[in-house]
Parts: C-alpha cells; sequence; structure tokens
C-alpha cells in the first residue's frame, strides 16, 4: 500500500485499544491516530487528510448516525471513508449505520486477516470513487473548453473571410479578441449591385460568452437588413421637419440616394429588432457603418456611439474624424438614425478600430491612447494592409507582454493616389 | 439650370403618361432637351406613345437598377423629328415590358436612392434642360421620392369625384414634401362642363393652381395612345393650352 495516501482515524471510545488492531493497522503503512471521542474525531478530519475511520459504537458524546452525516458535511461525495466496530449483540445498531452511510463493519472480536482485508476493500473503493468522480470532473472541463473552440471557430465565421477590394481601393482588417470569444466584430461587403461598398465596426459593451452571442446577432442582422429592398418607409419622410426647408432639399440627406436606405434600414431595424426581442439583456453594440461609393470616394455613414474613425490624407495629415452621430444599438427603442457624408480623396485612408485598440496597457497600466495611435497613422503607408500591420505591431511593442484586457479590432480602407491608378 | 418635372396622379386612366408625352414634344420643339423615365415600372406604357417597340430596347431602367449598365445606356432618342438639327431632343428611359422582369421588380424590390442618383446623372450625360418622370399611380416610394426631388409636380386628374378625393391626398403630401411648384391638370373634361366655373371650384377645393382645364377629346380617344397628340395634331385647341402649362414651368 501506499504510504502517501491519507492516515486513518481510530475513534475508541471508552474500549482500551487493543495492541493487536494497532499492529495490524500499522502493517498497512498507515499513519493511524487514536482519538476518544467522536468531537475530536470530527475536528481532526476537518482539518486532516484522513482517509479512513474506524469507530466503535456506542460512540461516547454522539450518536453513530449523527457522527457519520458530519463526517459527510466535512467532506461531501469525496468523505472520510467509514467502519464501524461493535459487539455481535450490536445488529441493530450496526444496521443502522450502515443507513446512514458506513462503508463497511466489523464484529468484535477481531481477526486479523479479516481487519485487513476490509479496510483494504474500503480504501480501494474509497480510491475509486475518487478517481471516477475526477475523471467526470476534468471530462466536464474537457467538455467546456471544447464548446469554446467550436464558438470561437463558429464566431470567426462570423467575420468576412474575404475583403472587397473594388477598383483603386484596398481594404484591411485585424481582431484580436481579448478571451476566446469576443464581443468586437468588423465586416466589409458589396451593396446594390456592387456600386457601394458597405463596411461596419462594432464592439459589444460585454466580454465573453454573452458579448459574443450578441455580436453574432448584430452582425447577422446588419448585414441581413443591409442586403434587403425595404420599403423605405414614406411616413418616414413626411414627419421629417428638416425637409421642410427649402435649400435641404436638393441635399441627398434626407432624400434616399444609391445605398442609404439599405444604411438606415441595417442600423435602424436592427436597433428596432434588439430594443424589441432583447430589451431586458440590457447590452448594446457602438457601431460604426459606413456606405461608400468607390467611384467618387462619397461616404455615407451612421455612428451609433462608436469612437471616432478618421480620415487622413496621403501625406499624413489628420483630416476628419466621423463623431457619432446616434446613440449605441439596442439602447433606446425607435431611435431614428441620421446620416452624415464625408469624402475620402485619392491618396487618404480612413482607419476605424475599436477602444481596446487606444486603451490597451503596458504592464506599468499606461494606455497606448490616441497619440499613440495618431503618431503611427502619420507616418507614410501605402496600404490599407500595410497601415494595420504597423498599428498592431506598435501596439504590441508598447503593451510588451501585458494581458489583453479588451478585443482589439480595426478596419482600414485606402484610396489609391490618382498618378498610383490602374493602368 | 436644369428642371425635374414629376407627373403624376392619384387613379391610373387619368391621362397621365399623354401629357408627359405631351409636354415633352412641346418643350423639345422649344429647343430644350428633354429626357423622359418611365418610373411606372409595374405597368409602363409610355413607349408605346413614343412608337418604341419592346425590341428595340436594348436596354431599360430595370438594368440600371440591376446594375447591368448605366441609366444613360437605356435612352432611346425618341425625338420627333430625329433628322432635323434642330436643338431641341427627346430621350425616353423606359421600363422593361418583359413579364419576368416585372416579376423580379416585385419579388426583390430595388433600391430606390439608385432612381435619385439616376436622375442625376441622366442630367448630366444628356445635358438636359428638364427631365420629366411618369410615376406609377397612386402613392408608391418611387412616385414619392420623384414628388420630393421634383422642382414641378403636375397632377393630372379628371373632374371626377374619386379623383378628387385622391388628389387631396397627392396635394397634401406633395406640401409636406415641399415641392417648390405645384400644378394641377384637369383632363378630359366634358364640353358641357365651364372650364371657367370648374378651374374655380377645383382650385378653391384643392387649395391648388390648375394649370389647365383640357376638354376630352375624340381625337386623342381615337390617337388610342399610338402617337403623340400634339405632334399629330399640331393645329388642336388642346396644344394651346398645353403650351400655357409650360410657361407656368418658370414661374
Ligand atoms: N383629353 C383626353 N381626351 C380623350 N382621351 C384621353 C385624353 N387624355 C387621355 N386620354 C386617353 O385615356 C387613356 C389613358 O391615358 P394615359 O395617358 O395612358 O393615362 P395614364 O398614364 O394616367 O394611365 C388613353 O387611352 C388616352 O388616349
Ligand atoms: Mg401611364
Amino acid at each position: 500500500m501506499n504510504g502517501n495516501l491519507g492516515d486513518i482515524l481510530v475513534v475508541v471510545g471508552n474500549e482500551t485499544i487493543n495492541k493487536t488492531l494497532l499492529q495490524i493497522l500499522t502493517s498497512l503503512e498507515q499513519q493511524v491516530r487514536v482519538v476518544n471521542e467522536a468531537r475530536q474525531a470530527l475536528a481532526l478530519i476537518g482539518a486532516g487528510s484522513f482517509e479512513l475511520v474506524l469507530f466503535f459504537a456506542p460512540l461516547p458524546d454522539m450518536t453513530a448516525q449523527e457522527f457519520l452525516a458530519r463526517i459527510k458535511d466535512t467532506g461531501g461525495t469525496d468523505a472520510v471513508a467509514t467502519i464501524v466496530i461493535g459487539d455481535p449483540d450490536q445488529g441493530a445498531e450496526l444496521e443502522q449505520c450502515l443507513r446512514a452511510g458506513a462503508d463497511d463493519f466489523l464484529i468484535t472480536p477481531i481477526s486479523t486477516g479479516l481487519l485487513k482485508a476490509r479496510v483494504q476493500l474500503v480504501l480501494e473503493h474509497k480510491r475509486l470513487r475518487h478517481k471516477h468522480e475526477h475523471r467526470i470532473e476534468s471530462e466536464e472541463l474537457l467538455k467546456i473548453e471544447h464548446d469554446i473552440q467550436i464558438a470561437r471557430r463558429i464566431q470567426a465565421g462570423f467575420l468576412p473571410e474575404t475583403l472587397p477590394n473594388p477598383d483603386g481601393w484596398n481594404v484591411a482588417a485585424r481582431f484580436q479578441p481579448a478571451r476566446e470569444v469576443a464581443g468586437d466584430f468588423y465586416d466589409a461587403f458589396m451593396l446594390s449591385q456592387n456600386r457601394r461598398l458597405g463596411f461596419v465596426i462594432a464592439d459589444v459593451v460585454d466580454k465573453g460568452v454573452p458579448a459574443a452571442l450578441f455580436m453574432a446577432l448584430v452582425r447577422s442582422l446588419t448585414r441581413a437588413f443591409a442586403q434587403q429592398n425595404y420599403s423605405f418607409n414614406w411616413a418616414d419622410i413626411l414627419e421629417t421637419d428638416t425637409l421642410a426647408q427649402p435649400f435641404a432639399r436638393k441635399q441627398t440627406r434626407t432624400i434616399p440616394s444609391t445605398g442609404t436606405m439599405a444604411l438606415k434600414n441595417a442600423v435602424q431595424l436592427t436597433n428596432n429588432y434588439i430594443t424589441e426581442n432583447h430589451m431586458q439583456d440590457n447590452m448594446f453594440a457602438t457601431l460604426f457603418f459606413g456606405m461608400l461609393d468607390p467611384a467618387t470616394g462619397q461616404l455615407a455613414y451612421i455612428n451609433a456611439g462608436h469612437n471616432p474613425p478618421v480620415i487622413f490624407d496621403g501625406k499624413g495629415n489628420f483630416k476628419l474624424e466621423l463623431k457619432p452621430t446616434n446613440m449605441a444599438v439596442g439602447m433606446m427603442p425607435d431611435t431614428k438614425y441620421s446620416i452624415e457624408f464625408a469624402q475620402i480623396d485619392p491618396g487618404d485612408f480612413i482607419f476605424c478600430y475599436t477602444d481596446g485598440v487606444t486603451e490597451a496597457r503596458n504592464a506599468a497600466g499606461d494606455f497606448f491612447m490616441e497619440n499613440r495611435l495618431f503618431e503611427v497613422l502619420a507616418r507614410p503607408i501605402k496600404t490599407a494592409q500595410e497601415l494595420v500591420d504597423q498599428v498592431y505591431a506598435t501596439l504590441q511593442d508598447f503593451v510588451a507582454g501585458a494581458v489583453q484586457f479588451d478585443d482589439i479590432t480595426m478596419i482600414a480602407l485606402m484610396r489609391q493616389p490618382e498618378d498610383s491608378g490602374k493602368p | 439650370m436644369s428642371k425635374i418635372v414629376s407627373v403624376h396622379s392619384f387613379r391610373g386612366g387619368t391621362g397621365k403618361s399623354n401629357t408627359t408625352a405631351n409636354i415633352a414634344a412641346l418643350l423639345a420643339e422649344k429647343g430644350m432637351r428633354v429626357g423622359v423615365v418611365d418610373t411606372d415600372i409595374l405597368s409602363p406604357g409610355i413607349h408605346v406613345l413614343f412608337g418604341v417597340q419592346e425590341e428595340a430596347m436594348v436596354h431599360s431602367l430595370n438594368d440600371y437598377l440591376w446594375g447591368t449598365c448605366n441609366v444613360e445606356d437605356a435612352a432611346v432618342d425618341v425625338t420627333a423629328n430625329k433628322g432635323s438639327s434642330e436643338k431641341g431632343k427627346v430621350y425616353l428611359i423606359p421600363s422593361s415590358m418583359k413579364t419576368g422582369d416585372i416579376a423580379r421588380i416585385l419579388r426583390e424590390g430595388y433600391d430606390v436612392g439608385l432612381l435619385n442618383d439616376g436622375y442625376e446623372r441622366l442630367i448630366k450625360q444628356l445635358n438636359l434642360d428638364f427631365l420629366l418622370i411618369d410615376t406609377h399611380p397612386g402613392l408608391n416610394e418611387e412616385t414619392l421620392l420623384s414628388i420630393a426631388i421634383s422642382d414641378v409636380l403636375l397632377i393630372v386628374m379628371r373632374p371626377d369625384a374619386q379623383d378628387f378625393q385622391g388628389t387631396a391626398v397627392t396635394v397634401e403630401v406633395a406640401r409636406q414634401l415641399n415641392v417648390p411648384l405645384m400644378l394641377l391638370i384637369v383632363n378630359k373634361t366634358p364640353s358641357i362642363f365651364d372650364s371657367q366655373m370648374l378651374k374655380q371650384r377645383v382650385e378653391s377645393s384643392l387649395r391648388c393652381d390648375v394649370a389647365a382645364i383640357l376638354p376630352h377629346s375624340d381625337e386623342m380617344m381615337a390617337l388610342a395612345s399610338e402617337g403623340v397628340f400634339v405632334t399629330k395634331y399640331p393645329g388642336h385647341p388642346m396644344v394651346r393650352l398645353l403650351r400655357e402649362v409650360l410657361d407656368r414651368f418658370h414661374q
């Protein structure tokens, strides 16, 4: 037998311990401790590493049943094994003990062979049971681990496999979840028969699996609504008072132009759906949705509470930040999202990111901050991919291996300078 | 400055398409470059008036909406005297008459925003002075959009109680959309009606200017949409009344 295993505790009560019993037990290569009372025994069991308790019934200070129940309480399923010892005329009491959870019994006078056999059997049982329970536990852990892997794969499937690259433009993105699954996402796809490039960056305000589920929902809804030609709700336009200003009429702000209905539907209908069906989850997402005309560089966008994407020119000068136009998606029922416009000229790029970038921290607890980000953005950079890679590399240098607290997501669109256009 | 003129009616069969074609022809006669878009995608028809055969339509507005051509590629020159060196021109952008195409619009819908951009592009590419939009009767999304972007809205109605009520709705909507100029045309007026009295009655009940009271014309009925009336009957009294409508555009 293994000496590393737990010790044996003997509660003798009023009996005087039999020398042969002690010898037998010691011969099992177990440490043996002898006490008189149940209370002492319980205190030792609670603190120590006993594997087996042998006790003589009746006990001096409590009933055997109570003693057994309290042993169970201290150890649960992992409780020490118990053998009750009694006189031949104590049959009924021994039976009660077995019902109360004792693993086995012995009748005095105790024979050496029987004692050895019983003790070994009980210990073996206990060890088997222990092993089995641990296997179940680790199997469960494995299963959870496996599930998270699947969740991660499914979530990766919610990110676009390839990014569109219309003539004269290049697009790149980077996604680095803080945990196995993330609450951020980006998306980019062509709309209106390749006449518009829709792109999205979003940050669900939570982390882990709940955020990932919510992310999947928001991403699916925005894309599905953007791809449907939903009826332009004319009651809406009749209620808009901006139209009443004579000079606002010709501006495309309230009157739909290509892709703007898709843009509005994507954000507004997603918000309606979430606020109608998931309000109690108390989750929301900051989201930027851009609708780009690759031919002209005109960008229509809705910024639902997301940190402003920035536009830089080809010489590394900051041009514009696209500030929030409305509240985050999922916050307020019936939010009317308004569309804004911006222009991306040849050589310019637009860089969208989540706050995981600027709020990344190094071991000293310092944030990466906007100024460090803008320093990278101002460097001479030729492609969107290079831009995203440089930001990420600089970020990695800065955090220098510190734990990542938030998802890091970015997407960049760069318009080729006029002279380097495709022949 | 080019102008967008939408021609609308709350109900069908009022003479919308005929009015659009006539006005287009008269504008071209005055040396204007005119585009006519058939946005009645679900029940197109104005191409018949201009004698455009289905087979002759290489492209249609539908193709533009589906991204297979630019909007100007669908334009057909339907100027009355095509050979002449006159400056005036009429270009028609027809809607497809193919059952499958109409079904596809019903099934998939389309991005109405494309119409807005398409109008703008047509004006630029064809260097138009006027863009006339023949709309679908009633209020649907393309009609609403067309009204919203118009400089002039012509509402065609018959002297009929149903038309009266419907027109009142359209007038109300156009007011909310703040159309700069809205004019009514009362068409198919029976000869027994007193034009002056009818004009007053319509104007006071709908609170909107009437640009013309056009008589019911047997010649027009007989022409049965197989030509543009003002081109076929240049001397008809109706032509003078229609010319007066054009004069209002510069208000
Ligand atoms: N002033 C008129 N007098 C007689 N018939 C007319 C007149 N105006 C139009 N019509 C006829 O009415 C019918 C419907 O005209 P159309 O222009 O196609 O109307 P809509 O486009 O409003 O449906 C056609 O047969 C046309 O010839
Ligand atoms: Mg018609």
